[in-house]
């Protein structure tokens, strides 16, 4: 076979530095490179540093961007929406109730097709008060019409933060990209950063296709949408978010032929050619259930992981063709719905599963689903901050094994360490 | 004939003016029905316009209970509170063959029949204005157009009216009976006085009434941005208009008050100078005429309905 050869990354290993950044200093050095236009924010633990950081970039005139010191988060996404409807390149951060008190705005946002891209360190929701890591946050705002990328450490977050950009202006849909709150954006891990000019240039110049300053052809934005063609615009949304999931491919390549790094996509897979249990997690917890998968391994054990990088759009086909072969799957979920039926992410990945079998049974195609299909459980881990260990993840794995050989469950979704 | 069409069950709509009350007589309609044992609805619509606009609102009854919240399209009786609305909007648009057409106008039935092209349809005029004016001392022509509305349809009775009119008003009007007095007396008129007539022919017309085009998803410009500037000009707000500022050139001094107050741009200025007024836009909030120098008196303003019968 004729390998065909690799065009060589636009940025060698020789412009790249290696340094130690906390999650939220690196989301900070990437605003830098980015140079948005307009950024307005208000400081909430633990996303304060990103802000704090940038502002002083401002102070310093390392950037040209318009700082918007605001009074509120309410605000603050309302600036970025002011500012993007503008033509503005428009970035802010925030955390848990600052996330909840944008809420009304996240849906203008997304509505208004705006490219904004948010720094979300994920945080627990109030009450009881909590500064600590779970998805609470961002589990609420999951249908709000943003995409939603979710990076697993420091490196994962800068990289992510850059691509972002890109992907909110090909998409004309708003882009946030999470990271645990402490657990990432405090801890500092070793990132690999590109020069200031290679960012500049993979970004570009933004030139959007409608915008109140270009006052030589005036527009109307935001306007009153009654029952007549309110729903055209919400199909619109739906459509621009599946068009989305081949912008992330897309960009997530580009990004790697540019900067010569790993192929960032919707999911990252551990081992699964052969899993016959498998967990399925987003975050932090996926390095955790990775170590563990690679010591259970040279037990001889099958397991495998998925972590999940992009929650929304959420790849239905393409984790559905992973797990198809699985025997159980474990699905980690820092968040709880109350549904008393499972987590957010439990509940979608069980009914991608249903459909597919459904779809089955009553036709004659031929389906990469095995009749019967995974067994799915869901965990509910970390809430407000506690936290996740190997030895439960190991725990984990060894249950799946025994559902998987057919042990009875009384319920299908249970808690990671929460006292009796 | 699909089953939902056989259902014993009478949909009405109401045409009136945003602020004339169709709502509220759409709610005692439901009322009274009540009263009597029936089933009914009363189905408000909201949007945007405001007082003025045409707007439209919706009564189901039936002698059995029923449960659907869908909106009504086929109605079997239109009731029309502002003659005018017979000229711009499509008020016999789905109503059943041999359907009622209930009028507030002075026009005899037949006059009206032939005049709005209502042959397929029983037509009944009442003078509801007139009675409220005289009635009332005030222009609510929704009461005697109830009063009318059982007269011909026989759903309801005066007196079920009548009792449930008093006692909505009793709280209110404790210290003025004569102002329940005369709501009882303008329900008797409308039902004494409600002239009508049978459809002319069982044939259906069946032309598409006018509808604004509408787009889907795939052609709409995304995110709802409307891309080119002054849009609203295609929405016709003139029909709104209760009074008209009528514009007299030869008094008119040129200050261009008018044009600066005017919240629609519907001052029509030529090369500087006022030349008259744009009717399809103007509301008739009659600030141009307020607006308007006393000595020189060149913008007054005139009612509708007024203008129509000249």
């Amino acid at each position: 076979m004729v390998e065909v050869a690799k065009p060589l990354p636009r940025v060698t290993e020789e412009q790249k530095r290696l340094v130690a950044l906390s999650g939220n200093e690196a989301q900070a050095e990437a605003m830098r490179q980015i140079n948005p236009d307009v950024v307005a924010a208000y400081p909430i633990t633990p996303q304060t540093e990103i802000v704090m950081q940038f502002a002083q970039f401002v102070a310093d005139g390392k950037v040209d961007t318009e700082y918007v010191p605001v009074e509120s988060e309410h605000s603050a996404m309302s600036a970025c929406i002011g500012a993007a409807a503008a033509g503005a390149r428009a970035m802010t951060a925030t955390s848990a109730q600052g996330l909840a008190l944008m809420w009304e705005l996240l849906y203008i946002a997304s509505g208004m097709r705006l490219p904004i891209v948010m720094a979300v360190v994920a945080r627990a929701l109030s009450a009881n008060l909590n500064i600590h890591c779970d998805h609470s946050d961002v589990m609420g705002a999951r249908d709000s019409g943003w995409i939603q990328i979710f990076a697993e450490d420091p490196q994962e977050a800068y990289d992510s933060l850059i691509q972002a950009v890109v992907i909110a202006e090909r998409a004309r849909l708003p882009v946030m990209v999470i990271t645990d709150g402490f657990i990432i954006s405090h801890a500092v891990h070793p990132v690999t950063v590109y020069p200031d000019e290679a960012v500049r240039e993979f970004i570009g110049e933004y030139e959007p296709e409608f915008s109140l300053l270009k006052v030589q052809t005036p527009i109307t934005v935001g306007p009153v949408d009654l029952p007549d063609y309110y729903m055209e615009h919400k199909r619109q949304q739906t459509e621009a978010m599946k068009r989305a999931k081949e912008i992330i491919l897309q960009v997530g390549e580009e990004f790697a032929n540019f900067f010569g790094t790993k192929t960032y996509g919707y999911m990252e897979l551990e081992d699964m050619e052969d899993a016959e249990v498998a967990i399925v997690s987003i975050g932090s917890s996926c390095g955790t259930v990775r170590e563990v998968v690679k010591a259970m391994r040279s037990q001889g054990l099958k397991v495998g992981a998925v972590k999940l990088r992009v929650f929304r759009p959420f790849p239905r086909d393409e984790l559905v063709r992973v797990l198809a072969g699985v025997q159980a799957v474990g699905v980690l979920d820092r968040a709880d719905s109350f549904s008393t039926m499972g987590g957010p992410l439990f509940t979608e990945i069980k009914a991608a599963l249903y459909d597919i079998l459904v779809t089955q049974r009553h036709t004659t195609a031929t389906q990469f689903i095995p009749l019967g299909g995974p067994k799915v459980v869901n965990y509910i881990y970390g809430l407000g901050g506690r936290d996740l260990t190997e030895e439960q993840v190991e725990e984990v794995f060894r249950e799946l094994f025994d559902i998987a050989a057919g042990k009875q469950i009384e319920q299908t979704w249970r808690y990671i360490g929460v006292r009796e | 004939m699909s089953a939902v069409a056989q259902r014993m069950l009478i949909e009405i709509r109401w045409h009136a003016r945003a602020g004339q009350g169709a709502k509220t007589a759409a709610n005692i309609l439901a009322q009274a029905a009540l009263r009597e044992g029936k089933y009914a609805q009363s189905i408000p619509e909201f949007g945007p316009e405001r007082r003025g606009a045409p707007m439209q609102a919706f009564n189901r009854l039936s002698d059995e209970p029923f449960y659907m919240h869908s909106g009504i399209t086929e109605p079997h009786i239109v009731i029309v509170v502002d003659p005018h609305l017979m000229d711009t909007i499509p008020v016999t648009d789905g109503l059943k063959p041999n359907g009622w057409v209930i009028i507030n106008t002075p026009l005899p039935p037949e006059e009206a029949q032939e005049r709005w092209e209502l042959k397929p349809y029983r037509v009944a005029t009442v003078d509801a204005s007139s009675i409220a004016r005289e009635t009332l001392r005030q222009d609510i022509p929704n009461v005697p157009l109830l009063g009318a509305f059982a007269r011909v349809t026989g759903l309801l009775s005066l007196e079920t009216l009548q009792t449930d009119t008093a006692q909505r008003l009793e709280k209110r009007f404790r210290d003025r009976p004569q102002v329940i007095e005369a709501n009882l007396k303008a329900l008797e008129r409308g039902f004494n006085e409600v002239r009508w007539v049978d459809a002319k022919t069982v044939e259906v017309v069946t032309e598409e009434p006018v509808r604004i085009p509408t787009r889907g998803w795939k052609e709409l410009v995304e995110g709802g941005i409307i891309p080119e500037p002054a849009t609203s000009i295609v929405y016709r707000t003139g029909s709104w208009r209760l009074e008209r500022p009528v514009f007299d050139p030869q008094k008119c001094v040129q200050c261009l008050m008018c044009w600066l107050v005017c919240p629609d741009s519907a001052i029509v200025l030529e090369n500087g100078k006022v030349v008259g007024i744009d009717y399809d836009h103007c509301k008739g909030c009659g600030l141009c005429s307020l607006q308007c120098p006393p000595k020189a008196k060149a913008l007054n303003m005139v009612l509708e309905a007024e203008l129509d019968e000249k």
